[in-house]
């Protein structure tokens, strides 16, 4: 009992200032974003010229609506083409027997040792010879699936008992129906887990678009971002900090509705 | 829908049998068991059958019609396995309609099947549950829907009741066997458990070892069992399986302890003799020498079961009355009172010989001699 009790108070006052160092630079960025670029300047944090001035001006003045598009359809069109096809992926790994299957998985594994930054120029070489440079097709066909989402759910195929397959078979299911109706709904909270993850991987991508897309027709946010502090001659900070909050609202988004999925599906359980 | 077994053989590597030479016949609407310890290959058996694990060798038949290599699905069958295999995302109704959807029925014919099978079970109220809110019971009970809902009459259970506790188990043995033989099905019911496969089955095969040991009704395993095997392995408590030699012209000598008559001379050779407990008698104290001392006594209420040790070890297992008071250490005097099995020393059953009235005397003569 003693222990618990001064235990209780330690613990929250750990939590209380990991909370403190990990959202501190965001309230702080937040709080920019709302004061005028002169107050910034001039390191006058405690202003009261509180507006939402900037947030205006960011989507009056700038590309941010254009960056904030562009990166909302390469991101779904990643998550999507992920899901899909490390889904089928893993599903080839689990219920399909063929010859080396192991040693084709490990080798698959073996890729995510591989930095992505060591990919860049031989990548950048192909999409060159494919002609796709500065075009939605280039942020999203190398990312159309990934070592980490199939390792991912096979772990999670591989916990359906193999009964429910005996079951499917006897009742005549073939793979694509068995993969559909049993294994996707199954292993639905692990797919929601990678689609968000792979959706924030995608959102948060830097380098790539910035080798790649050379027109706001096309760039991403992050390099979006970027590129408005070299536009901006001036360096209107707080326009440029209303625009990175912009920016990092989608995240949170999929954030918080990815962990109300996650809850739920720790307590819904399988049935033994 | 009667099945045979022609010759079955499963081998997982070149040489290496799982299971050899099984044969059977299996009549409609029969509830068949397949009965052996873990491991004895009876669930590779019913999947053999099944069609999920293919046919190694020889020949299955369904209904007439050759299916040794027939995709599962084509083969008319059903299967309850162990743990059920419901899907945790559906609803019961959904979970027993599943293979009739798989199987593209039309909705209205899914409807009215889907409700009398679970109406069948008895499970109205849970329709829109999720598995996950039902009692194991209650899971059981939409496996066994699911299978009822499809109308082949042909189903296979891998240890259906395994999961449930005690009593519920007991229920479902006479549940599962009243609806076998209202709907007419032809069961193919894998256990470990003998009482299950004594109690529910038209025939029993006996698998150990990789092959069957004996089919038969339960009362011919039980009153005449093939081998050792056999015959310590149904029939609670345990069959008594004890050394023996021949010692006289027409007598065996049990454990170094006691004698059995047989009717006609045995080649000289070492034999195994099977008593069951309650062919055991025990003799009021101090009506001859002692020859088995109590180990372990176990109250069940109706009776005790005594677990004793003959004069050279050989352990014993007896029924006695609950009336008597027996301790630990206490010496008895036993004596042969019913059927004798007498096996070859592979275990292979030679005769058996009806102790009973006629052989007590002698018996008990020679036990105090």
């Amino acid at each position: 009992m003693i222990q618990t009790k001064t235990r209780k108070p330690l613990r929250y006052l750990v939590l209380i200032l990991l909370a403190i160092i990990i959202l501190g630079p965001f309230i702080l960025g937040f709080w920019t974003s709302l004061l005028p670029t002169a107050d910034i300047a001039k390191g006058a944090l405690w202003s009261t010229h509180i507006s939402f001035a900037n947030y205006a001006e960011a989507v009056k003045q700038t590309a941010i609506l254009r960056y904030l598009l562009n990166s909302f359809v390469i991101s779904t069109l990643t998550m999507a083409a992920q899901l899909l096809f490390c889904s089928l992926g893993a599903y080839a790994f689990v219920f399909l027997k063929f010859k080396g299957r192991d040693l084709l998985f490990y080798l698959i594994l073996a890729t995510m040792m591989l930095p992505f930054e060591a990919e860049v120029i031989p990548n950048f070489a192909t999409v060159r010879q494919l002609n796709l440079l500065n075009h939605y097709a280039v942020m999203v066909i190398p990312f159309l699936t990934s070592a980490f989402g199939i390792f991912m759910l096979r772990q999670a195929f591989r916990q359906i008992p193999p009964e429910l397959k005996e079951a499917a078979d006897v009742e005549g299911l073939n793979h694509w129906q068995f993969y559909w109706r049993v294994t996707l709904p199954y292993a639905r909270i692990s797919l929601f887990t990678l689609a968000a993850y792979s959706f924030l991987e995608s959102w948060n991508q830097y380098l790539w678009p910035m080798l790649t897309t050379f027109s706001d027709k096309f760039r991403p946010v992050q390099d979006g971002l970027r590129q408005l502090q070299s536009q901006e001659t001036f360096n209107n900070w707080g326009m440029i900090q209303a625009s990175a909050v912009i920016v990092v609202v989608p995240t949170l988004i999929v954030l918080f509705v990815g962990q109300h999925y996650f809850k739920n599906g720790l307590n819904e359980g399988a049935t033994k | 829908m009667s099945i045979e077994l022609k010759a079955l053989g499963k081998e997982y590597t070149a040489g290496n049998w799982v299971l050899e030479d099984v044969s059977a016949h299996i009549e409609s609407g029969e509830f068949f068991a397949i009965v052996g310890p873990s491991g004895c290959g009876k669930s590779t058996l019913l999947r053999m059958i099944a069609g999920l694990i293919p046919i190694s060798a020889g020949e299955l038949q369904i209904d007439d019609q050759v299916a040794t290599n027939l995709p599962p699905k084509d083969r008319k069958l059903t299967m309850v396995f162990q743990s059920y295999a419901l899907f945790p995302f559906l609803s019961v109704t959904d979970n027993v309609a599943f293979g009739l959807k798989a199987r593209k029925f039309p909705a209205d014919e899914i409807k009215k099947r889907v409700d009398k099978a679970i109406d069948l079970v008895n499970l109205n109220e849970f329709k829109d549950r999720k598995p996950r809110d039902l009692s194991g019971g209650q899971r059981q009970r939409v496996a066994l829907a699911r299978a009822i809902a499809s109308d082949v009459k042909i189903c296979l259970m891998d240890e259906p009741l395994s999961n449930l506790d005690a009593q519920l188990r007991i229920k479902m043995r006479t549940e599962l066997r009243n609806l076998q033989r209202e709907l007419g099905l032809t069961v193919i019911y894998v256990t470990h458990d003998q009482v299950e496969a004594m109690t529910m089955a038209d025939h029993i095969m006996v698998l150990h070892n990789h092959e069957i040991q004996q089919i038969g009704t339960p009362l011919d395993i039980y009153n005449q069992p093939a081998n050792t095997f056999v015959a310590s392995f149904f029939g609670t408590p345990r069959m008594n399986l004890l050394p023996a030699r021949v010692e006289a012209d027409r007598e065996l000598l049990l454990a170094n302890t006691l004698k059995l008559s047989v009717p006609e001379p045995l080649p000289v050779a070492d034999y195994v003799v099977g008593i069951r407990p309650n062919a055991l008698r025990l003799l009021p104290q101090g009506a001859g020498e002692p020859n088995a001392q109590v180990k372990t006594v176990e109250y069940l209420g109706s009776e005790i079961i005594l677990e004793a040790e003959l004069a050279d070890g050989t352990p014993l297992e007896l029924v006695a009355a609950a009336k008597d008071q027996y301790n630990v250490g206490d010496w008895l005097n036993v004596a042969i009172a019913g059927q004798a099995y007498v096996f070859d020393h592979d275990g292979q059953a030679q005769f058996m010989v009806e102790g009973g009235t006629r052989h007590a005397t002698g018996n008990h003569a020679s036990v105090q001699a």
